[in-house]
């Protein structure tokens, strides 16, 4: 598979710049070891293990050797998980717990296909007045929970 | 000795029964419980919120509370791993691999009862050999020093490169890349700050619970979402014979709880190696000695049972070296000895004589909190199956909120969500690419464990690698690594060799996926 | 339900504004954190939150521990320097995050001189310990053994640049001996570690358990005076060794704080220790501690003289 060609040579080409990093550490000796030698190690095996990926691109496959195919994931989906994450970091220490999980499940849920604006809307609250019931007063999560709330 | 053994755990469930205890205990279960199927919610979290009440309680219960989280917490540690392929907490990471294929299968209750049962095993067998054996294997955990650590672990690293499913090669190449993102962080011996890439928060290198719930959880949202419908066949009454295990399953997952438990208590006793190790080291024991190894990751029962018994064990037996040394084996024990010490209570080899009642009336306890721990759940497998009946919709947006709040709370920083979010694009590439994260978190658990072991040796023996076969434990642990290289290219060679057939129908293959791309 | 939560904030930001007039006679108005920079459990940790549980009565505020660690206490220490100065964001430090971590991360961004310093509360001490049936039974025998050794002997540590670690070096500097340095990363490692025979010697900071083990023997305490907890273990100055070394364990501020935050905490301390003085350092004790006290100008100086000792101690030797 042409994917194995890639992840092969990218395993490789991380492997060999975790190597090049790892070289401005002390490497040392034996005797006393620094910090550059272990991930300078790791390092190659990852090179050499990328390159044996790439290379058996080249030759027959095992059967058992050729990955699931994968379906591409969703793309506008993909896109709102990512920016209710960013929601959530953006929000969670500014306008507290309550605002931010708000922001999370509406707009990772903006994303999704069959839920409806209602549908959202109330999931996004009924988990906000969770949250703060659940993380806020009983575990005590050291987020402010709303916006007033001093920080 | 047995005899004295058994009078005194008498008198610890007299301790253990009192009304204002078991109900301590229920307390400390429940709570801890119901922490356990949040993602990354922290039992240090939880335990340091209650740790004041340690100020005001009576020495016994305060500490059968706390004891309470820790193992309830394992309880519902796997339902999510099961049923949402979302590793709550990193022991019970591995239980996905096999877990979620069997919940997509329909058989996630039968999972979860098995689940429980091993929980029940493994946590007996920690308690009775804390009440049995404790001196004598103690003793024998101590004589693991950082030689021997190091040779197990390297050992574990060799047996579990290829656990997940799909090409070996990508296997080791995922465990490399974790032993990598492991190095991440402040160096031990003299403080460099390794690819931290300029980021201080990074000095404490990856916090494990933004990595597991990144990879697992994040990529998998990112991949599911409308792709999935619903998890599962979606039913939404579930018959009670299909919560039920089968006795087939049974029959393929009783020895794999023992061989499970036995790697958890072993695990337990070693310091610094907790249950996240033993639960991955006994899932690739599992693979090893099946004669199916192709059936794991596939949803083979027997790679739910094996970690699961060896979380449970090597859970309570942790408090074997906490107890009887005062040498906790992770932070959250080390918390725990904090509040015995609070109560003016000191664990070591003198507890059993100084304090029976704390001593006796904990062990005592953990078996009234297993019975209520079985007594909570086993009711509750058919709710949280029904928990799949949600949309899938409905169920990410949610899912994705507890992550990113677990993530903050494993060490109060956002910082982390941040890496959450960034790992969780880099798993998805990789799953893309046909890497499988499992072997990664491998690596990023037993990693450091090598590598600081490895120079501590190095320090102590003078840079002599012979430290590594000089003594009988590590010497033991070298062979077997060497044995099992030297299995695998037999095998390989063996293969290579008598395929001929076997190479024309992968040919076949090969040019199909060719012309596919 | 919006409309009355909307009444509820402008009541609370009128209620603050008005507050902050009266500043110092209302501190504090709200409840106060104190960042702890390392996980649960450690002796800072239990003796902050045993002393806060005992201001809460007279600072009329709850007083909330929060737990940043990372970074090796990091984190926590760069989260405070970085805080709005108004007594509401405090941190428990010590020589760890005040001295060695700007030592060892070079780049950390904040240095001991960024706080305001209210008092050191109490001190600690790290031990020197050896197994019982080993043939050193005192630290000069110890030495002499080291040094008399064909192989480098070595001691474990609870980590790089931890006091431990430099109360050794002091010690070995101070009798010209070399022994290998071997770090774990927490004291009962350390002490396993010594138990399983695999290092000659431990220097752990937290006692308690070891204490008790009839296999291992204590040799010293790196505090300068005896220690309530452990009364007849010899300090190193007893043995005619001139090296004594305690961590302080001190509530820090963002810098810039203003006076009165620092009186009326110093204040709620004082009333805490003149109520309950047997209590607050029977718990302190407990968490192996000694209770002490000790004004923030002179703490900050005296981090300033360890901030020089450390940086000569922990430079990389050839």
């Amino acid at each position: 598979m042409r994917r194995d060609l890639m992840a092969g040579c990218l395993a490789a080409l991380f492997g060999a710049v975790t190597m090049l990093q790892a070289s401005s550490y002390r490497i040392g000796s034996l005797t006393s070891i620094g910090p550059g030698m272990f991930p300078f190690l790791a390092g190659a095996a990852l090179f050499i293990c990328g390159g044996a990926i790439a290379a058996s691109y080249f030759l027959p496959q095992d059967a058992d050797s050729s990955a699931e195919r994968m379906e591409l994931p969703d793309v506008k989906a993909g896109i709102f998980i990512v920016l209710g994450l960013v929601s959530f970091i953006l929000l969670g220490e500014r306008a507290g717990l309550a605002v931010a999980s708000f922001a999370c499940v509406f707009i990772s849920a903006m994303g999704a296909e069959n839920i409806t604006w209602r549908g959202s809307v109330l999931l996004a609250l009924g988990l906000a007045a969770g949250s703060i019931v659940l993380f806020h007063y009983a575990l005590k999560l050291p987020l402010p929970a709303f916006p007033w709330s001093p920080s | 000795m047995i005899s004295v053994a058994l009078s005194d755990l008498v008198h610890g469930f007299e301790v253990a029964l009192q009304p204002h205890n078991i109900l301590a205990c229920f307390i400390g279960v429940f709570v801890g419980n119901l922490v356990g199927v949040l993602p990354g919610m922290g039992v240090m979290a939880t335990i340091s919120i209650l740790l004041p009440l340690t100020f005001v309680l009576p020495p016994v219960a305060s500490i059968l509370m706390l004891a309470g989280i820790y193992y309830g917490a394992q309880y519902g540690g796997a339902i999510c791993s099961i049923l949402l392929n979302l590793p709550c907490h990193p022991p019970h990471a591995v239980t996905c691999l096999d877990g979620y294929p069997l919940t997509l299968q329909g058989r996630g209750g039968a999972a979860l009862g098995i689940t429980m049962l091993g929980a029940f095993i493994g946590a007996s067998f920690g308690i009775l050999q804390m009440i049995v054996f404790s001196p004598l294997i103690v003793s024998i955990a101590l004589r693991f020093g950082p030689a021997e650590v190091c040779a197990l672990m390297v050992l574990g690293l060799l047996a579990g490169s290829t656990l997940a499913r799909g090409s070996p090669l990508k296997g080791v190449a995922m465990t490399l890349f974790g032993i990598v993102l492991s190095c991440v962080g402040t160096d031990m011996t003299d403080g460099t700050e390794r690819f931290t890439l300029g980021f201080h928060e990074l000095g404490d290198g990856i916090e494990i619970v933004a990595l597991a719930l990144g990879f697992f959880g994040v990529a998998e949202f990112l991949n599911s979402a409308n792709r999935v419908r619903k998890i599962g066949n979606g039913r939404l009454r579930l018959k009670f014979s299909e919560m039920r295990p089968s006795r087939d399953d049974l029959k393929r997952s009783l020895p794999a709880i023992c061989r499970g438990t036995l790697i958890g208590s072993l695990c337990s006793l070693i310091p610094g190696t907790g249950p996240t190790i033993a639960s991955f080291i006994s899932y690739s024991v599992e693979k090893r000695v099946s004669k199916t190894p192709e059936r794991f990751g596939r949803g083979a029962i027997e790679g739910v049972a094996s970690p699961e018994a060896s979380t449970h064990s090597s859970v309570q037996g942790d408090f074997i070296p906490t107890m009887s040394l005062g040498i906790p084996g992770d932070s959250v024990m080390a918390l725990i000895l904090a509040a015995l010490l609070i109560q003016g209570i000191t664990p070591g080899p003198l507890l059993i004589s100084e304090h029976p009642d704390v001593f006796w009336g904990l062990i005592a306890s953990f078996w009234v909190g297993n019975i209520l721990l079985v007594a909570l759940n086993v009711p509750m497998i058919g709710l949280w199956v029904r928990l799949l009946s949600i949309p899938y919709s409905y169920l990410y947006p949610s899912a994705l909120l507890f992550v990113c709040i677990g993530v903050y709370s494993a060490s109060n920083n956002m910082f982390q969500v941040e890496v959450t979010l960034v790992l969780g694009l880099v798993g998805l590439f990789l799953m893309w690419l046909g890497f499988h994260p499992a072997p990664m978190l491998l690596g990023f658990v037993l990693g450091p464990r090598v590598e600081e072991n490895f120079r501590r040796a190095m320090i102590i023996s003078n840079g002599d690698l012979r430290t590594f076969i000089d003594q009988p434990i590590s010497a033991t642990l070298v062979a077997l690594s060497v044995v099992l290289i030297a299995v695998q290219i037999w095998v390989r060679l063996r293969a290579r060799r008598s395929r001929p057939i076997a190479a024309a129908t992968a040919a076949i293959r090969h040019a199909e996926s060719l012309a596919e791309n | 339900m919006f409309g009355l939560s909307m009444k509820s904030a402008v009541v609370v930001a009128l209620a603050l504004s008005a507050a902050s007039a009266h500043a110092e006679d209302s501190y504090p108005a709200r409840q106060i954190d104190i960042v702890v920079p390392f996980a649960p459990g450690g002796t800072s940790d239990l003796s902050i939150r045993y002393l806060a549980d005992k201001w809460k009565s007279c600072l009329g505020q709850p007083v909330v521990i929060v737990n940043k660690p990372g970074a090796g206490s990091a984190v926590g220490a760069k989260y405070v320097a970085r805080a709005k100065p108004d007594g509401y964001t405090l941190l428990v430090a010590s020589e760890t995050s005040l001295v060695t971590v700007p030592i060892l991360q070079a780049d950390v961004g904040y240095s001991y001189r960024d706080f305001t310093y209210l008092f050191t509360y109490s001190k600690g001490s790290v031990v020197f310990a050896a197994r019982s049936d080993a043939p050193w039974k005192t630290i000069a025998v110890f030495l002499d053994a080291a040094r008399k050794s064909p192989q480098p002997m070595s001691y474990a540590s609870y980590g790089t640049g931890t006091i431990g670690q430099i109360a050794m070096e002091l010690l070995l500097r101070a009798t010209k001996t070399k022994v290998n340095h071997v770090p774990f990363k927490s004291s009962p490692e350390a002490g396993a570690a010594l138990l399983g025979k695999h290092v000659e010697l431990a220097v752990p900071s937290l006692i308690g358990p070891l204490a008790k083990n009839p296999d291992v023997r204590l040799l010293a305490t790196s505090s300068s005076e005896r220690v309530a907890f452990a009364p007849d273990l010899p300090t190193l100055k007893d043995l005619g060794y001139n090296v004594s070394l305690n961590y302080f364990n001190v509530l820090v501020g963002p810098k810039g704080l203003p006076d009165h935050v620092v009186t009326k905490i110093l204040d709620c301390h004082k009333q805490a220790y003149a109520k309950d003085k047997k209590d607050i350092d029977e718990a302190l004790g407990r968490f192996e501690l000694v209770p002490f006290t000790l004004d923030g100008a002179s703490t900050m100086k005296e981090m300033g003289e360890r901030s020089v000792l450390f940086k000569e101690m922990l430079s990389p030797k050839s």
